[in-house]
């Protein structure tokens, strides 16, 4: 798999770059600091893990360039959950017995993260999610609460993707959901936005993993006279809903309005010729191609080209939200550490409640988060996007 | 010794002949047939356990083959795949799918099943407490093989549950001993089927009797045939079908009695149809003997055997018929039979008797002969010597004309004992007297030239035998006095300057009664008036004077010689040319 060949090299790269850049202090002989990176990175949402792992070693590189974190460069710990809960779980307690890990980045996606909350505060390992947009991923209720986000989140989502849909005209939305906690985080997050507008959805129908097909689910939208699919799948799921479109005649054939859940792997490969068949818009937050801070953006493009070879522009980033989420991500916790002026991870913790200001690639974080608000992005950073016919992700209000 | 027991009967001479062999013949081939019974029952048992066996062995393979399925199945099922992924809400249907009958059959079998994450954890299951994490097995099923055992009187069957190719969980359907047992239970015609595995006890046996089975047993033991086959795709796995000797061989018991009533049944058959042909064939020998006993004692042989019976039988009583109508027809009656015979045995006692008078008429003629021989010849001597006395005693005086008389009367002495001498020897010619044999009568004609040279030489005679005589056979001195008796005559009784005498024998003239022998001469003839008188003893037609000295006796001698022989003699003779004297030996006549 060229990605993890790629991660190896990236990887060594990043150790060696960090241990020429560590200032020769006592802190250098403490070794580095870990942040660790609990993410899909062979199954079917690999992509968005590598695209989390690149923006983290990107971000990395940064910091150790100029010192690392109390004069120890930060080093990158990934685990392979591969999608798969009880592997997340396992990871988060591997994670949690590392003396010097801090944090742990996770991955795509939420049925992995809601797992792990359990584990995340058994051990009491601050999580740092780019990539799971579970509502209560960072509600869960623990306190203190280990769980910080820059990633969309689904009460959110549900709001802009309904009011999307809305200023699309279409007036009878169907939800087509995945059969996890994620697909019914969307549940509570749709139903509630359409309840908000006076509004039901025209039919509520579920999917399993693996599924063969849609197409009860489908016909079940038709008998509803659902206008429009709003989508909340996995790459598989999202797969099979756009073959059983395709196939189905024009007349029965309802756009689709999703969630980014499929963004992270090779779904527009998977899908084919199907999406020229389907009217597909989905949820993103962040682009190279239209970013909030050029300047930025374009430093980190930079860096991204220099560190992995397959960079060409803008359009070579495959996940551009898991990148930019995991790079702000990152440079956040290393000024909390820098603020706890500690790795212990309660003192961090307290940190990143307490850090005023980031500015990110994403955004300015302003605070990014507070005791009470582990989430940093809202609304007003969901923007639709599509795939363009080489299957780039690109936003749809682009100039 | 000679046994003067009653000769047996047809019937027990058969039946003692041929039962024996019957007997043993039954035995032989029931004990062949019983034998090739046990063994045909026995292969048919074996065959038929083997094929129940094979066949109990696929069903039970494709129940532990669908139970593989199921879990298979289960794990592909994308609630199953989904829960998997949906660590929050599994445990809201996961359960449900295991209590209900999506899984087919095993909540009747009440058997476990269990989702297990990718460490072999439980995620869900029918049973508490069941964890896989130290399965052997793990790593295997993890990378996509669907792996089933039995160990320890338990069928497990382990299938992943693959998500992005790599198995993230696994689904464990298990069961233990006793719902393994219910599951390899098949409905068997075979009186015992039992499961083994490895070399542990019987998962399962249908019977109790058929208990404490052991790998070793399928070997079979002496009350059970044992038949075993494994279980398709099951190594670990043997099916036993087993029948009870007993049982499968009771067939062979009832056989064996059919069997023995049929061997006795076909004995008592046999022993019935000799007795039955026996009396069938000798009823109508006895009917035959009863009649040819009957026409001995009446003698009557106008009576007739009655046909009856086989074919074989009126054949013979009818040749017989013809047989007694012949002999009545062709011979005289029993009576006139009787006379004849009679008759004959008087001609044959009064032969008898003439036979022995002749014997007794030769005997007594021999010693007369005998005695007149030597009585006539002493004084003849003694007439003879003292007249040679006085010769010689008075030669000087006795006057010439003494001399002359008593020269006569030695010489008249001396004839007289010639002609007894003749007679004697004529009366000894008798058939029989000398033996006969095989005679060459070439050889005894030049011993008789040979004797008479001197004689033929003086008369200038020549014997003349124009191709050899045949060999007779006949006593030799009496052909020797045959041939030089009429040689002799045909040289004295001859004129002629060379006297030639012939002998011959004419092969074709009357050829079934012999060769007819012949001895010509060119002599002085015999006229027809004398030609009986000759062959009278003692009789000369002419003087001493004129043709020498003889008694006269010669030809009687040839002629009785030759009669004695069976023979005739004639001649055929003309006065002045000669004699042609003809004669046979075999009672031919001319």
């Amino acid at each position: 798999m060229s990605f993890l060949r790629r991660w190896h090299r990236a990887s060594i790269l990043a150790c060696l770059i960090s241990a020429f850049a560590l200032p020769t202090s006592h802190a250098a002989d403490q070794g580095p600091v870990l942040i660790g990176l609990d993410a899909d990175m062979s199954a079917s949402t690999a992509l968005g893990g590598e695209a989390i792992r690149r923006g983290a070693i990107i971000a990395i590189e940064e910091i150790n360039r100029t010192g690392g974190v109390l004069g120890r460069p930060f080093e990158l710990v990934v685990r392979d959950h591969r999608g798969n809960p009880d592997r997340g779980i396992d990871n988060i307690a591997e994670f949690g017995a590392m003396e010097e890990l801090v944090a742990v980045l996770g991955g795509v996606h939420t049925p992995v993260a809601m797992a792990e909350i359990e584990a995340i505060h058994e051990h009491e390992v601050i999580y740092l999610g780019p990539w799971a947009a579970g509502t209560f991923v960072v509600e869960n209720g623990n306190e203190p609460n280990f769980v910080y986000r820059i990633s969309v989140r689904d009460e959110y989502a549900g709001e802009f993707l309904i009011d999307a849909a809305l200023a699309r005209g279409y007036k009878n939305p169907g939800l087509l959901l995945w059969q996890t906690a994620w697909g019914r985080s969307n549940e509570v997050a749709m139903k509630g936005a359409l309840q908000r507008r006076g509004m039901k959805p025209a039919a509520i129908e579920w999917f399993n993993t693996g599924t063969k097909g849609v197409g009860k689910q489908l016909e079940e939208m038709m008998r509803s006279s659902a206008d429009v699919i709003m989508l909340v799948a996995q790459p598989d799921g999202a797969t099979t809903v756009m073959r059983d479109l395709a196939a189905l005649p024009d007349s029965e054939r309802l756009p689709v309005i999703a969630h980014w859940g499929f963004t992270g792997s090779a779904f527009h490969d998977d899908a084919g010729s199907a999406l020229d068949a389907v009217d597909l818009t989905f949820l993103q937050t962040f682009s190279f191609f239209a970013p909030p801070f050029a300047d930025r953006a374009d430093r980190v493009m930079k860096s991204y080209c220099m560190q992995f070879d397959d960079c060409d522009g803008p359009a070579s980033i495959f996940a551009p939200t898991g990148t930019a989420h995991a790079y702000d991500l990152v440079h956040i916790l290393a000024k909390a550490i820098e603020a706890a002026g500690s790795i212990e991870r309660s003192a961090v913790r307290r940190a990143l409640d307490a850090l005023k200001r980031h500015d990110g690639l994403v955004r300015v974080y302003e605070p990014p988060f507070t005791p009470h608000n582990h989430d940093a992005l809202g609304p007003q950073d969901f923007r639709l996007a599509t795939y363009d016919r080489k299957g780039v992700i690109v936003p749809l209000d682009l100039p | 010794m000679t046994s003067t027991a009653a000769p047996a009967s047809l019937i027990s001479r058969t039946l003692w002949r041929v039962l024996p062999a019957i007997v043993i013949v039954q035995l032989v081939i029931g004990w062949l047939a019983w034998t090739a019974m046990q063994d045909l029952v026995s292969t048919e048992l074996e065959s038929r356990l083997h094929r129940q066996a094979e066949q109990y062995a696929a069903l039970i393979a494709v129940k532990l083959e669908t139970v593989i399925g199921t879990a298979t199945s289960v794990a592909e099922n994308d609630l199953i795949v989904n829960g998997i992924m949906d660590a929050e809400g599994r445990d809201q249907y996961i359960p449900v799918f295991f209590e209900t009958a999506q899984v087919s059959g095993l909540a009747e079998a009440d058997a476990e099943i269990t989702l297990a994450d990718y460490k072999g954890r439980r995620i869900a299951s029918n049973r508490q407490d069941v964890d896989y994490s130290d399965a052997a097995w793990l790593p295997r099923v993890l990378n996509g093989e669907v792996w089933h055992e039995v160990r320890n009187r338990a069928f497990t069957v382990a299938a992943p549950v693959m998500i992005a190719d790599q198995g993230e969980g696994l689904i464990v359907i298990r069961y233990e001993a006793a719902e393994l047992a219910r599951l390899v239970t098949v409905p068997a015609r075979a009186d015992a089927i039992a499961v083994l595995a490895d070399a542990s006890d019987p998962i399962y046996s249908s019977n109790p009797a058929f208990a404490g089975l052991s790998q070793a047993d399928e070997d079979g033991r002496p009350d059970w045939a044992v038949m075993s086959a494994g279980i398709p795709g099951f190594e670990e796995l043997r099916l036993l079908a087993a029948e009870r000797r007993a049982k499968a061989m009771a067939t062979v018991d009832w056989l064996g009695l059919y069997l023995g009533a049929a061997m006795l049944s076909s004995i008592a058959a046999v022993v019935i149809a000799i007795a039955a042909t026996a009396y069938m064939g000798t009823r109508p020998v006895h009917s035959f003997i009863d009649n040819v006993e009957q026409i001995t004692r009446t003698g009557d042989l106008g009576q007739t055997i009655k046909i009856e019976g086989t074919r074989e039988f009126h054949r013979l009583a009818g040749a017989f018929n013809r047989m007694l109508k012949s002999l009545k027809s062709t011979t005289a009656s029993r009576d006139a039979l009787q006379k004849l015979n009679a008759g004959l045995a008087e001609a044959n006692e009064a032969l008898d008797h003439a036979n022995a008078e002749l014997e007794r008429s030769n005997r007594e003629l021999d010693d007369f002969a005998h005695i007149a021989s030597h009585d006539l010849k002493e004084p003849l001597r003694a007439i003879s010597n003292h007249a040679n006395f006085l010769l010689e005693d008075y030669s000087g005086k006795l006057d010439e004309d003494g001399e002359k008389r008593l020269n006569r009367l030695i010489k008249l002495s001396h004839r007289m004992e010639t002609l007894i001498a003749d007679l004697l020897f004529f009366s000894r010619i008798r058939k029989g007297e000398i033996e006969e044999e095989s005679i060459d009568l070439n050889a005894i004609i030049a011993d008789i030239e040979v004797s008479l040279a001197d004689m033929m030489r003086q008369r200038n005679a020549r014997l003349l035998i124009p191709r050899p005589l045949p060999t007779v056979t006949a006593a030799g001195p009496h052909m020797r006095t045959v041939f030089q008796n009429l040689i002799t005559n045909a040289i004295k009784y001859n004129d002629s300057e060379e006297k030639i005498v012939e002998i011959g024998v004419d092969e074709n003239q009357n050829a079934a009664a012999g060769p007819v022998f012949n001895v010509c001469d060119n002599g002085i003839g015999i006229e027809d008036t004398f030609k009986t008188d000759i062959f009278r003893i003692f009789k000369r037609l002419n003087s001493e004077k004129a043709y020498g000295e003889g008694t006269g006796a010669g030809l009687t001698f040839v002629k009785k010689i030759i009669e004695n022989q069976g023979g005739k003699i004639w001649l055929e003779s003309t006065p002045g040319e000669g004699s042609a004297f003809y004669f046979t030996l075999d009672g031919a006549s001319a």
